[in-house]
């Protein structure tokens, strides 16, 4: 019977461990999706919403961070943002908050943040005709049809605050349709 | 064995077997981080946490503690617990953080209170980094951290209460966060000096 009961228990404890991602409470995802907007929303300072307590992300208080959500189900989603900084960094993430695409302002293509997130399907109509006006645009294949886009910036004292005000106030976020791009 | 016999005991071995093993579960991952794939001196640093690649484990403590993790390409993040004599971490202690760090664009340097992280507003935002830190030894990092002023590059702990904290030390745009080989890996040792109660 001993045997059985330990048996039973492993059986129940990785049970747990892999749906804790799925269950848990105050999941980074379950967090981002009540406080992000969908898309073509305004993006949302995270770091602002940490400060008043409508978050708690343990975000590194050296950077500002910015949050989208999108949803790719009826057109591309892309994110773009200008200006000077030190370093900026941009993860997209999973409707479950795993990270599945990162990159940093030394991969780009570009100074300032240009990403267009597609589908599978929409990737494949995107080769077939590119857009020239997504050219220098990252382009991300995701699997989900939703998730989240995470943009970080620098910021590590108060004298950057105007420089990465203006970045901010710079980004968008939206279906590609927003920005002029038609299939 | 009667019918009423059996289905007494098989209720009692699947309650007991899902009780302990839920048990263990929520045991475990309140506290484990996970499996550590690199380490050195008091840190422990999991590069891909953010990613699908992260051990079962590491994504539960994940989940619960709600934290949103950096991605590959951004950077990596070390967290420590204990000091190089393997004493918990507290602020109300000085400690000398000194040492290289692997090759990244900048760093910073941060101090979570451990444990009270459903609470944000005892959560220190302390922090410094690579772009603020006078490099007067030789070395990459070298800092005081303590209730104290100390040092040319002081990180104070003085609006934090005496209790238990973490320092979290994150790479920015690091080869480490990207390569396979963790060998050499060099991190500040984390020295302590004195502490306010003696």
């Amino acid at each position: 019977m001993l045997f059985t009961v330990i048996i039973g228990a492993v059986v129940a404890h990785l049970a747990v461990i892999a749906l804790l991602p799925f269950t848990a409470p105050d999941t980074a995802a379950r967090q981002l999706q009540s406080a992000l907007p969908l898309s073509s929303a305004a993006p949302v300072d995270l770091s602002a919403a940490q400060e008043v307590g409508d978050v708690d992300l343990r975000l590194d208080p050296a950077f500002r961070t910015i949050g989208c959500q999108f949803d790719i189900s009826e057109a591309p989603f892309r994110v773009i943002g200008n200006g000077r900084v030190d370093f900026w960094s941009i993860s997209i993430l999973d409707p479950l908050g795993v990270s599945v695409f990162s990159a940093n302002d030394r991969i780009a293509p570009t100074v300032g943040i240009d990403l267009t997130v597609l589908s599978p399907n929409q990737l494949r109509l995107f080769r077939q005709a590119p857009d020239q006006r997504l050219e220098n645009s990252i382009i991300v294949s995701a699997e989900d049809l939703t998730g989240f886009a995470i943009i970080r910036l620098f910021e590590p004292d108060e004298s950057w605050t105007e420089l990465v005000d203006a970045f901010v106030a710079s980004i968008g976020c939206g279906a590609i349709s927003d920005f002029g791009f038609s299939s | 064995m009667t019918f009423v016999g059996r289905l007494f005991f098989f209720l009692l071995v699947t309650t007991s077997a899902i009780g302990l093993g839920a048990w263990s579960a929520e045991r475990v991952t309140r506290s484990f981080p996970g499996f550590v794939p690199i380490s050195a001196e008091s840190w422990r640093g999991y590069p891909g946490l953010a990613t699908s690649s992260a051990d079962p484990y590491a994504r539960a403590n994940l989940a619960r503690t709600g934290k949103l993790a950096i991605g590959d390409t951004e950077g990596v993040e070390f967290t420590a617990i204990t000091d190089s004599e393997g004493a918990a971490l507290r602020a109300g202690c000085s400690y000398d953080v000194r040492g290289n760090v692997p090759t990244n664009r900048l760093w910073t340097f941060r101090i979570e209170t451990v444990g009270q992280s459903e609470d944000a507003s005892t959560m220190a935002v302390n922090f410094k980094s690579s772009r603020l830190h006078a490099r007067i030894a030789d070395v990459d990092v070298d800092l005081s951290v303590g209730p104290l002023p100390a040092g040319p590059n002081w990180l104070s702990t003085a609006d934090i209460d005496d209790q238990p904290v973490m320092f979290i030390m994150t790479l920015y745009d690091s080869a480490i966060a990207t390569t396979a080989s963790f060998t050499d890996l060099q991190m500040p040792t984390i020295k302590r000096l004195a502490c306010i109660d003696g």
